[in-house]
């Protein structure tokens, strides 16, 4: 079953056109990479594919769903997003973060202390997340994914704020969610290697 | 034929209003005791009519059947906004002349009158609408959001109104159409009022139709820009 | 639902326990708002338990919208987060849990604001208590109203002003009704009426709260 597919699309914010005319499809699940420099578009086209925006024009398919108001919602229910926030509290701690997000989305909450584990935070379970360093929060956001295992994984800059050890991380999270079958779809604007990558786009000016 | 009667619909307004301007200043008899004052009736309640149950029902039955699937389209929030903007101008005519015929009836330009008060209400809801639309730029959920205030603003309309009929009044009855269903105005009287009402519904529907005719043209252009921002956008890949 | 609806709650409340805003930023500001507004009105006069229920639903519908321009502002909430759209949770689950949550901390403010009343408007224990369960259903309907429209206004960067300017008007017969009822109380009048209208708004309200919810988040 073809991914996604995006045949001219048009989305708009605040009347500038972010992506004018873009066309992509991804075929099978595996691992992908967006590529392209600031106000490119990258963002734009992860928050398409995970439905959290709607299109003004063109035509757009993703995990089998047309991107009308259904559509995006059930897309939003089977996909996974890592941005630069994080659907955490500031107040709560990491363990009370993941245990409401398990809750609300009905996740087994037996998979915090695999997915802690994977991401070296199992010692700041019980750290306040304002607390955390940028890169423990991405950490965070990764454990979360880790628990839900989605069938579409959108990481935006997954790499940024993270060193050596983060970003070899991403890589072996990455390669374990596509050796499960799902599909991942990644932004950088840096020269990241990936053990494993199955396509790869460049935005420029938003297509 | 349709073109005819929009371009009719311009000089038939004119023409009612000047109408009911006539009958009510000059033809139409003094009252016993509120004098002149008392052809404000020619005026006021139609203003009333058109500001509360005209303009802003139809932008809440626009804003409803735009909410609808199916039968949404980008006209009907475009009615929607103009009605709700006529109902505006409408309010609060009707607030300044309430005030005119109650400074010689009360005694004061404001009273804390159940009418008087939710219609002030009604006006800031309106104004409310405008405000929460105006505050986005994108058109689509402009559109959908302000269709949801519209609607629940509504809900409430009635309750507003009940509210403080409750709460107080002090307000002169209906004229025509009391609980009994017997009319209180007579003659010459009743014919300008009836005529007030027509004049002032037609003058809501030429408002709203030019009103609509400018969102459109706007609505184009920015249609036009964004088509050219697409290709600035596009230039910008070096493409 | 339920469980989504007890996790919200339980995480709202476990916020509030850690930053104390409620207790040491709102609930100081209806108590100095309530003798500002005494003040204002010239509330040591005779005709104090006229202008004193009044007063004090001005405070406490100025203290929701406090509350609700918080819980939806970008600072202190992530629900506008992409990650937290992610999380697709049920909109009528989140709807009721938001409103329960913020119901009673906001009762938590009215206790206090209700209390001073009685010593700054010479309000009898008795008729406090016996305006007490209007004073909640009130409460509720403000919290049933409000949260729907702050679910309305909210998005970053928005004016703090829209807020008040769409809500307050469906506020109206909610606060006339409060007022009405809490005034027969110190004055030992009925006013039955009132009743059938808070509870209406708080069923049509709720009712389309639980309906909306969703929908407008996803917009």
């Amino acid at each position: 079953m073809t991914v996604a597919r995006l045949t001219d699309v048009v989305v708009t914010r605040d009347a500038f056109p972010v992506l004018a005319g873009l066309s992509w499809t991804i075929e099978h699940p595996g691992a992908y990479v967006v590529r392209g420099g600031n106000g490119s578009g990258k963002t734009s086209l992860l928050r398409v594919l995970a439905g959290l925006d709607a299109i003004a024009s063109g035509d757009a398919q993703v995990l089998g769903h047309p991107l009308n108001a259904t559509g995006r919602r059930e897309v939003r229910r089977r996909s996974g997003w890592l941005g630069h926030d994080a659907p955490f509290h500031d107040a709560l701690t990491v363990a009370e973060n993941l245990s409401f997000a398990s809750t609300v989305t009905r996740v087994p909450r037996e998979r915090m202390a695999d997915a802690l584990d994977q991401v070296e935070l199992t010692s700041r379970s019980a750290t306040v997340a304002s607390r955390l360093s940028a890169g423990q929060r991405r950490r965070l956001g990764i454990a979360w994914l880790i628990m839900r295992r989605p069938e579409l994984w959108l990481l935006d800059e997954p790499h940024a704020a993270l060193d050596d050890a983060g970003r070899q991380l991403v890589d072996d999270v990455v390669a374990r969610a596509v050796a499960g079958g799902a599909t991942v779809v990644l932004t950088t604007h840096q020269d990241v290697v990936l053990s494993r990558v199955d396509g790869e786009i460049v935005v420029r000016g938003g297509r | 034929m349709k073109n005819l009667w929009w371009r009719a619909l311009g000089p038939v307004t004119l023409i009612s209003l000047l109408l009911t301007g006539w009958l009510g200043l000059w033809v139409t008899p003094r009252a016993q005791q509120q004098g002149d004052f008392a052809r404000l009736v020619y005026l006021h309640p139609a203003e009333a009519w058109v500001g509360i149950y005209v303009s802003f029902g139809t932008a809440v039955i626009a804003s409803g059947l735009y909410l609808w699937p199916r039968t949404r389209r980008a006209s009907l929030d475009l009615v929607a906004a103009s009605a709700m903007e006529v109902s505006v101008v409408f309010l609060v005519l009707t607030l300044i002349t309430g005030a005119i015929w109650g400074r010689p009836t009360w005694g004061v330009w404001w009273a804390w009158d159940a009418r008087l008060t939710s219609t002030a209400v009604m006006a800031v809801l309106a104004l409310g609408y405008l405000a929460y639309r105006y505050s986005f730029d994108d058109p689509m959920r402009r559109a959908q959001r302000s269709a949801i205030l519209a609607l629940i603003s509504a809900v409430n309309v009635p309750i507003i109104h009940f509210s403080v009929v409750w709460w107080k009044t002090l307000h002169q009855g209906a004229t025509v159409l009391t609980p009994g269903a017997s009319i209180k105005i007579h003659g010459i009287m009743a014919w300008t009022m009836l005529l007030s009402f027509i004049a002032f519904t037609l003058c809501f529907v030429w408002m709203t139709r030019v009103r609509y005719l400018i969102a459109r043209q706007a609505q184009e252009d920015s249609r036009t820009r964004l088509t050219s921002a697409i290709a600035a956008r596009q230039s910008e890949g070096g493409v | 639902m339920w469980s989504t609806i007890a996790a919200i709650i339980r995480v709202q409340w476990r916020v509030e326990m850690r930053q104390r805003v409620l207790l040491w930023q709102v609930a100081p500001f209806a108590v100095m708002a309530l003798v500002i507004t005494g003040l204002a009105a010239n509330a040591r006069s005779v005709t104090r338990t006229d202008v004193g229920p009044g007063l004090v639903y001005v405070v406490l519908v100025f203290t929701t919208l406090l509350l609700i321009g918080r819980l939806f502002s970008a600072e202190s909430s992530s629900l506008s987060s992409p990650s937290f759209t992610m999380l697709a949770i049920d909109g009528s689950a989140a709807y009721l849990g938001t409103v329960i949550a913020l119901a009673v901390e906001l009762l938590v403010v009215t206790g206090v604001v209700v209390a001073i009343s009685g010593l700054l408007f010479h309000f009898s224990a008795l008729s406090l208590l016996v305006a007490a369960p209007s004073i909640v259903v009130t409460i509720i309907d403000l919290t049933t109203l409000g949260v729907l429209f702050g679910a309305l206004a909210a998005r970053p960067g928005q004016s703090a002003a829209l807020l008040p300017l769409i809500a307050l008007p469906s506020f109206t017969p909610v606060i006339i009704a409060g007022e009405r009822l809490l005034t027969a109380a110190v004055t030992h009048h009925g006013a039955g009426q009132w009743w059938g209208l808070l509870i209406l708004m708080s069923a049509v309200y709720g009712g389309i709260g639980v309906l909306l919810y969703g929908v407008i988040g996803e917009l």
